[in-house]
């Protein structure tokens, strides 16, 4: 019971918070200098052209009237027709976060499929060679522009040694996981290597820890110490870490998807802001506000599972 | 040591090395001929009266056609549509007698009333930028089943240009009325040799072979892809892999080793010229001597051949090679840095000033021009302040002349000098387009210019803008830089990419 009022209460505190996100998004857009009736028009549109295109845009109404009018209607979860594209945000948005939440789960995978095994391997053995090896590879890929590593990857696996396509998405399930699996895993890199270091880390901690010691004492099997005592404290961490690093995989975005020619937000965010149409930069940046709203509440959500110390209040 | 469970190390690489053989099998090949296309840009608005992005107006010609076309090397108008056409003496009645038998892609009959209604959906638009191109047609009547008459308000010279734009091209009245300007801006339907078969925005855009298009046995590709591909270096390795067969706007600095191998490249002429705007409403700018002196100073050459491999040519001012009128006497001013000092020693502004340069931000060539043109501008005094901005701001800054200078490019969309001529020149035109020129050779540049609008004879047209190509090289409002050519790579084995100067694509012998 006390969950679901912790739920709900997190839930009704998102409100304002999106409010401030609508805010903000609206003004800076208005903001910047650039306008879009120019940017649509071209550079050899007259003055009245502009005029006549500004007024069905509504955009020669002043700004608050404009910003009540788009919380009236994204309340209603309408976030009305992109100005360029002539096509619903919406489901513009559904369309392009597959590619990008596909993306983004297959990097969370990745960093957790390999820094998992590799981090307890480290932390059991010690701060030996592989600790250090671990910390300058680490160090490497957290330093290392990642568009780089990206056309790297493409030259050695794409072109010389034909193994994954050179970017694009494909068009069955199969090409598109085909595709995703380059840019996953360079996306993935940065994020492994900090995993990998904060297990090694927790692991050297909770094993010096009385109740390890004292559930072996207690003649409990490796594997239950294992996964009973090591891995649960060693969770609780890495799930924060994941939990920050997925919302800056999602912002982070806009460079892979570039490298790799893949159509999800990140390059439609980015085509948006270049030709300033308020409506799609507004309804998907209020989106991603949302995932990752939500992608918190899930971790906090989360804790409680991993962790009985902690409760939910 | 104490026993730690850890992951069984032989299932864990098993099952890693499951997935990579998975995730690496070959795909699939197909029999038709589909050519895949990749550009930086997707298209927005496939409308072709309200389009106006390079990425649009390129493709539009894929899916529609006009009465008339302009021909490969941009300086002539052929029939399309159009069998042949008549003009009554006095150059105010046009009557073109149109192919029989035409169909659009959807399978119904092209017909006059489609014909008319296409274009007063393009006179009367208000929205649309090409209205003032068509400023001169008074009415358009059918004659006939097959006849079509176009009567002027005064006779234009420039009218079957026109004519030839992509704007300018028919589509089924009852389709467009049913889906209204977003639908055909999502899905054009005309007589051309394509279209539209699907379209992922940011993704890809495909084009189909039109079943019913009325040139026997053409086109011979079945299908034409474009697809998006931002990174320079992303698509070229596309290309390399063979993963793509065409790639545009390829760097010019990739070129030469794109020329060998599986891959060529092309260099189409286009109507681009580069150009650094001067706002001639600043005292310092508003001199000649100084706007002569700055450009003198510049090593064009050099420019060149950093940024274009030497593919460039010296431009003298808005009217490209690629156009008809094109003055080839005026020759470019070489570089001359003692020339250059005189010039600014007799000016008002003896020891220089400074000024700032802008110019879009993440443009690496921008950049690099900008750069070279500080240090040249640097020997005659003329601090230069490098400001960076996206592009959007850069066109409104410019739009409201809101910069002091500016690096600028521009390209003609009508295969006749109008355009430069009447805003460029003309007071009437935008402020920014003339750069706030003023005075007795901008005076004199207007009366020629607008009197080549409504002269009919070609060679005293010509003598007319023979005449406004030496003022305007005279007094400089800009500093032309260069012309370039359009730059396009593909494997070896593609053949009939063609590009006219206006940069309209006509695949219909496009294949590979």
């Amino acid at each position: 019971m006390q969950q679901v009022k912790y739920i709900f209460n997190r839930i009704l505190q998102m409100f304002p918070v999106l409010i401030v996100i609508s805010f903000i998004v609206f003004g800076s857009m208005r903001l910047i200098p650039g306008d879009p009736a120019v940017k649509m028009l071209g550079d050899k549109a007259t003055e009245e052209t502009l005029a006549a295109l500004r007024a069905k845009m509504g955009l020669d109404k002043p700004f608050l009237v404009q910003y009540l009018y788009y919380l009236k209607q994204t309340a209603k979860l309408d976030f009305g027709n992109s100005i360029y594209l002539k096509q619903s945000v919406l489901s513009l948005f559904l369309e392009k976060s597959v590619v990008t939440v596909s993306l983004t789960v297959l990097t969370a995978f990745f960093s957790v499929l390999i820094s998992f095994p590799l981090g307890f391997y480290a932390g059991i053995h010690g701060d030996g060679r592989f600790g250090r090896l671990v910390s300058s590879l680490s160090l490497i890929f957290t330093s290392v522009p990642i568009f780089w590593l990206g056309l790297l990857m493409l030259m050695l696996l794409a072109l010389r040694f034909p193994v994954f396509p050179v970017g694009g998405w494909g068009t069955s399930f199969m090409e598109h996981l085909h595709s995703l699996i380059l840019p996953s895993f360079v996306g993935s890199l940065s994020t492994m290597t900090l995993i990998i270091r904060n297990i090694q880390a927790s692991v050297v901690n909770v094993l010096k820890k009385d109740y390890v010691d004292f559930a072996y004492s207690k003649g409990l099997s490796a594997r239950k110490v294992t996964s009973g005592y090591i891995m649960r404290n060693v969770l609780v961490s890495t799930v924060t870490l994941l939990s920050i690093r997925i919302t800056g995989l999602l912002g982070g975005s806009v460079v892979i998807e570039s490298v790799f020619a893949l159509p999800g937000i990140g390059s439609l965010l980015l085509t948006g802001v270049l030709s300033r149409d308020y409506t799609l930069v507004q309804g998907l940046v209020f989106l991603f506000g949302v995932i990752v709203l939500v992608i918190n509440l899930l971790t906090d959500i989360s804790y409680s599972f991993l962790d009985p110390r902690v409760t939910l209040k | 040591m104490r026993d730690v469970v850890t992951l069984n190390a032989k299932l864990y690489s098993a099952f890693l090395v499951a997935m990579l053989l998975v995730f690496t099998l070959p795909a699939a090949s197909s029999a038709s001929t589909e050519i895949t296309i990749a550009r930086p840009a997707d298209s927005t608005i496939l409308d072709p009266i309200h389009g106006n992005d390079n990425s649009d107006i390129w493709v539009c010609n894929l899916v529609v056609q006009g009465l008339t076309k302009s021909s490969a090397d941009g300086t002539k108008v052929e029939p399309e549509l159009a069998e042949r056409w008549d003009v009554s003496p006095d150059g105010i009645t046009y009557t073109f007698y149109l192919k029989e038998g035409v169909k659009f892609s959807d399978g119904t009959p092209v017909t006059t009333d489609d014909w008319i209604y296409s274009y007063e959906r393009l006179i009367t638009s208000k929205e649309s930028v090409w209205t003032d191109s068509f400023s001169m047609i008074d009415k358009v009547t059918a004659t006939g089943d097959n006849t079509l008459r176009f009567k002027l308000k005064a006779p234009s010279p420039f009218f079957l240009a026109a004519t030839s734009m992509f704007c300018a091209s028919v589509m089924p009245k009852a389709y467009c009325e049913k889906v209204g300007d977003d639908g055909i801006a999502q899905n054009p339907i005309g007589t051309g040799p394509f279209m539209l078969e699907s379209w992922n925005r940011g993704e890809k855009l495909v084009f189909a072979k039109n079943p019913y298009y009325w040139k026997e046995g053409l086109p011979k590709a079945d299908k034409i892809i474009f697809n998006v591909v931002p990174d320079d270096n992303t698509k070229i390795m596309q290309l390399q892999a063979g993963q793509v067969d065409v790639i545009t706007y390829v760097p010019f600095n990739r070129t030469a080793e794109l020329s060998v191998g599986r891959t060529k490249v092309y260099m189409p002429a286009s109507t681009y010229t580069s150009f650094i705007s001067v706002n001639n409403s600043l005292p310092e700018l508003s001199d000649p001597n100084v706007r002569k002196a700055l450009l003198y100073a510049i090593d064009r050459d050099a420019i060149n051949k950093v940024i274009y491999n030497g593919k460039a040519a010296l431009s003298t001012g808005l009217i490209s090679p690629a156009l008809p009128h094109y003055n080839s006497q005026i020759k470019p001013l070489p570089y001359d840095l003692e020339k250059a000092k005189e010039l600014m020693s007799k000016s008002a502004y003896p020891d220089g000033f400074q000024i700032s340069l802008t110019f879009t931000s993440g443009n690496f060539n921008e950049l690099q021009m900008a750069v070279m043109i500080k240090e040249a501008w640097s020997k005659i005094g003329v601090a230069l302040k490098l400001e960076q901005l996206d592009s959007a701001t850069v066109w409104s800054n410019w739009g409201g002349m809101k910069y002091q200078s500016l690096l600028n490019a521009l390209t003609s969309d009508i295969a006749d000098p109008t355009q430069f001529g009447n805003i460029a020149i003309s007071a009437l035109g935008r402020h920014c387009y003339r750069s706030d020129w003023s005075g007795p050779k901008q005076q004199e540049a207007e009366i020629y210019a607008v009197k080549a609008n409504s002269e009919m004879d070609p060679a005293k047209r010509a003598a007319l803008y023979a005449k406004v190509q030496e003022l305007y090289n005279d007094d400089l409002p800009l500093l032309p830089m260069f012309y370039v050519p359009y730059v396009v790579a593909s494997s070896k084995s593609v053949t009939g990419f063609e590009q006219n100067p206006l940069g309209v694509y006509n695949f219909e012998l496009l294949s590979k």
